[in-house]
């Protein structure tokens, strides 16, 4: 009888001690970490929807590494650098979420499905109430998106990578995930956890950011009614969704699948298509969320954190979400200037495109201070509009990249 | 140098496009507004672009008063969305 070693009998365990003492440490620090997003999952620190599934998924796949066949070492999940297409035909044979990253993940599939659920939660009414303030509020509050490019590129990183992990300024995890796909093939896991994982800074942080930087008899103005208000129809949302999309996939052909997606869920939420709007916001969005989280975190392997630019990701991240906040600020102070101090400038930081989470934030910051005080509207109006400048700065982005690196 | 070019021509083009669809906004509005506030709104957006900020404001007043009705209905929205936040208390 053939001799049978610890290490074979339990090859998750053996292959700890066969990798290198760098391999060894990183699956024990991701394996903690995952365990760690379970639990703020848990006690709804961060979006248990994405956290519990992310986390289950990192502690997992770095405890089921295993000896394949040829000796290399494996898992039985998911193989994300395969392309050759007799490979790839074999390996959906075998790993048994290898179809759902192929056929959804890797195409930018389940990330219009989610863009898709967004457009149908939004109410583009409050946008359209006074569209020219809320897309200057969301323009400076991309301030992130347009100043981590050079401190990346400075930073020694290529302006693909630069521009990606700059895209966590527009707060929008999706949006990550389709520009960092097409831009940086090789970090888009990466850039998409730190989006992801930071999108609980503007809940966390952003109270904070506001008390810094708003004094508080400002933070407590009252805006003035605006006068020349009317209710928006469903049939003027809707003539915008479809105008919009038209026109912003002329503009921008690369990023025209997030575009229709946005749009489209738009569209049908006006339509008052009851049973699609049922199964897009319901199912749809919510197995797409869950599945996104589950494969970021099958995806999250020891050699991920063992690339020696993840510690730049990290810091540019949180860099990018900081200097939006302060644009949005800034972008609503200058419309308090504008006005004569008339207009509270906390409205700003809701042009973070973070729905409708900013916007939230932004109306309680405010209550704090002067509970009678109500900016939701125009928060939400900034918020909503913050969705479509970061999505047209993702088209310009993947649209001007190729024409600067010629 | 080539981020910073990049980065200056991105927001150059994100701001145009941006406000090129808020200008569009403002023409669905307006085109699919009922034609009281239509006639209204045009007034006010021209003295916007035309006259002092002081001037604006008094004819949003004579605008309102005529129109009570059809255009103050903010107040009541944020009545609902004061309880919507706060609750009935």
């Amino acid at each position: 009888m053939e001799k049978i070693d610890f290490g074979t009998l339990f090859p998750g365990i053996g292959t700890l001690f066969t990798g290198g003492i760098d391999v060894l440490l990183a699956r024990f620090a991701l394996i903690a970490l995952g365990l760690f997003l379970v639990y703020l999952g848990k006690k709804k620190i961060l979006e248990p929807l994405l956290m519990i599934p992310m986390g289950l998924g990192m502690a997992t796949i770095n405890a089921a590494v295993m000896v394949l066949p040829g000796g290399k070492q494996g898992n039985l999940f998911v193989d994300p650098l395969a392309t050759d297409t007799n490979e790839l035909f074999n390996i959906l044979q075998i790993d048994w979420l290898q179809p759902i990253y192929t056929f959804t993940f890797s195409n930018g599939l389940i990330a219009c499905c989610i863009f898709m659920g967004i457009g149908v939660l939004l109410d583009v009414g409050y946008m359209l109430r006074r569209p020219f303030l809320s897309i200057f509020l969301a323009l400076f509050a991309e301030m992130g998106t347009f100043l981590v490019v050079p401190i990346a590129s400075a930073m020694g990183m290529s302006l693909n990578d630069s521009a990606s992990i700059a895209m966590v300024g527009g707060a929008d995890g999706p949006m990550v995930l389709f520009t960092s796909m097409i831009l940086s093939k090789d970090l888009f896991v990466p850039i998409t956890i730190v989006a992801y994982l930071y999108l609980g800074f503007t809940y966390g942080g952003y109270p904070y950011l506001i008390k810094l930087l708003v004094p508080k008899h400002i933070r407590g103005i009252q805006p003035p009614k605006p006068k020349n208000l009317h209710p928006i129809s469903s049939s003027q949302k809707l003539l915008f969704a479809v105008v919009m999309c038209v026109i912003l996939c002329l503009l921008f052909p690369v990023a025209a699948p997030l575009f229709f997606s946005l749009f489209l869920g738009v569209a049908v939420r006006e339509a008052d298509i009851a049973p699609v709007v049922d199964f897009i916001k319901g199912p749809l969005l919510y197995g797409s969320t869950f599945f996104l989280g589950l494969l970021l975190g099958i995806l999250c392997e020891a050699h991920l954190i063992l690339n020696p630019k993840i510690l730049p990701l990290l810091l540019l991240g949180i860099l990018a979400l900081l200097l939006s906040g302060i644009g949005g600020l800034l972008g609503g102070y200058i419309v308090y200037w504008w006005t004569g101090g008339k207009f509270n400038p906390v409205i700003g930081i809701a042009g973070v495109s973070c729905v409708p989470s900013t916007a939230k934030v932004a109306q309680k910051a405010v209550s704090e201070v002067n509970p009678k005080s109500i900016i939701l509207q125009d928060a939400l109006g900034a918020n909503i509009s913050g969705v479509i400048t970061t999505a047209i700065i993702t088209g310009l982005y993947v649209t001007l990249i190729p024409y600067f690196l010629k | 140098m080539n981020a910073s070019y990049f980065v200056l021509v991105a927001a150059l083009l994100a701001f145009a496009t941006g406000f090129f669809v808020a200008a569009i906004i403002w023409g669905i509005k307006l085109a699919l507004a009922p034609k009281a506030v239509r006639e209204s709104s045009k007034s006010v957006h021209l003295l916007h672009i035309f006259s002092k900020h002081e001037m604006n404001h008094s004819f949003h007043f004579q605008a309102d008063e005529k129109k009570t009705g059809q255009l103050n209905i903010s107040s009541v929205i944020n009545d609902e969305l004061y309880q919507y936040y706060h609750g009935k208390n």
